[in-house]
C-alpha cells in the first residue's frame, strides 16, 4: 500500500485509530464494553419483591421493565417524573411527583434513604430518569434503592395504566 | 472563489485551527468514553448497541486527525476524514434539531453546550475549512508526504 496515496492515508489513519482505541480500551481499568447493552431487570411479582427486600442494596440505579414498575406502583412506591414541569403537567403517572430542582426535597416524600424510589422520563433513549436516579444515589442524598423505569411514560400509557 | 480563502497561509491557518479543534475535542472523550457513549445515545441516531463502539473509536480518530493536521502528516487523508466527521456531526445535529431533541452536544467537554443552530453553524464553518484544506493548491509545512519547498510562484 502506498502511504502517499490518498486512500492509503485514510486507511492508515483509520486502522491506527481502530487498533489504538480498542487496545487502550481493553487495557484501561475503566474501559467500556464494545457492545452497549441495556441491562433491564425483567420479571413479575417475585422479582419485584426481591428488589424491595431489606437486604437489597444497590451501588447504582438499575433499570426495570414495565411489569416490575407496575408491581412497585401497586405497592405505593414513590415515582418521580424526571421530565420538565410543562411535560409533567400535560400527563404523568398518577401519583408521581415532579423531580424537584433540588433533589434533596425528595426527602419530604420519603421516611429514610432506605425507601425505594422509581424514576422515569419519556422512555426510549431519554436519560433524564437515569441522571436523576444517579443523583439520588450519590453521596449528596444517599438513597440506596433507586430504580429507573426504562419504558417511561409512553410504555405506561400504552399499557393503559393510570395517568393524570 | 475569493482568492483570500485559497491563499496558502490562510489555508495553513485553517489546517492548524482544525487540528487544534480536533485535539481539544478528543481529550475529554478519551478520558470518559462512557459519558461520550451517553451523548451519542442521546442523538437517537445509531442503534443502541453500536454506541459504545463508536464512543471508543471516534475520539482517537479525532486525536490522530488533529495531530496529523497540525504536524502536516497525511494532510490529504486527515483533511478528508476531518470533513467526513464534520459532515457526520452536521447530520446528527440537524436531525436532533428537527426532532426537537434538547440534548447535550457532546462536541467538546461533557455537559457543554446543547445542540442548536450555533453548534450547527460552527460545524458548517469547520466543514468548509476542511474542504479548503483538502483541496488546497499549495502544500506548505507538510512533513509527510513532504511538501514542495517552493512551487516557483
Amino acid at each position: 500500500m502506498n502511504s502517499n496515496s490518498f486512500s492509503g492515508q485514510i486507511i492508515i489513519l483509520l486502522v491506527v485509530s481502530f487498533v489504538f482505541s480498542l487496545g487502550f480500551n481493553a487495557i484501561r481499568s475503566d474501559g467500556i464494553p464494545l457492545i452497549a447493552s441495556k441491562q433491564i431487570i425483567k420479571g413479575g411479582q417475585s422479582v419485584a419483591d426481591s428488589l424491595l427486600s431489606e437486604s437489597t442494596f444497590l451501588f447504582e440505579p438499575i433499570m426495570i421493565d414495565l411489569s416490575i414498575a407496575k408491581e412497585f406502583y401497586d405497592k405505593d412506591i414513590l415515582f418521580i417524573d424526571a421530565r420538565d414541569e410543562k411535560e409533567f403537567k400535560e400527563a404523568h403517572i398518577k401519583g408521581a411527583k415532579l423531580a424537584p430542582a433540588i433533589l434533596g426535597e425528595v426527602l419530604k416524600w420519603t421516611s429514610s434513604e432506605y425507601d425505594p424510589i422509581v424514576t422515569y422520563c419519556g422512555g426510549g433513549q431519554c436519560d433524564l430518569s437515569m441522571s436523576v436516579a444517579r443523583e439520588l444515589m450519590s453521596e449528596n442524598w444517599g438513597f440506596n434503592r433507586v430504580f429507573v423505569f426504562e419504558g417511561g411514560l409512553p410504555e405506561w400509557i400504552a399499557a393503559k395504566y393510570p395517568v393524570e | 472563489m475569493p482568492t483570500l480563502i485559497k491563499n496558502k497561509w490562510v489555508v495553513f491557518i485553517f489546517r492548524v485551527v482544525l487540528g487544534l479543534v480536533f485535539l481539544y475535542a478528543s481529550f475529554d472523550k478519551i478520558l470518559d468514553p462512557e459519558s461520550f457513549a451517553t451523548n451519542i445515545q442521546n442523538y437517537q441516531l445509531l442503534p443502541y448497541s453500536f454506541t459504545n463502539f463508536f464512543a471508543i473509536i471516534l475520539p482517537w480518530l479525532e486525536l490522530y486527525v488533529g495531530a496529523c493536521l497540525i504536524l502536516g502528516v497525511f494532510v490529504d487523508g486527515a483533511a478528508f476524514l476531518s470533513g467526513s466527521m464534520m459532515l457526520m456531526f452536521i447530520i446528527a445535529i440537524s436531525q436532533a434539531i428537527i426532532r426537537g431533541l434538547d440534548i447535550d452536544c457532546g462536541c467538546f467537554k461533557q455537559a457543554g453546550s446543547t445542540v442548536g443552530l450555533d453548534t450547527l453553524a460552527r460545524d458548517i464553518i469547520w466543514l468548509t475549512m476542511s474542504i479548503l484544506v483538502w483541496k488546497r493548491d499549495d502544500k506548505i509545512f507538510e512533513l509527510f508526504p513532504k511538501s514542495q519547498v517552493d512551487d516557483g510562484d
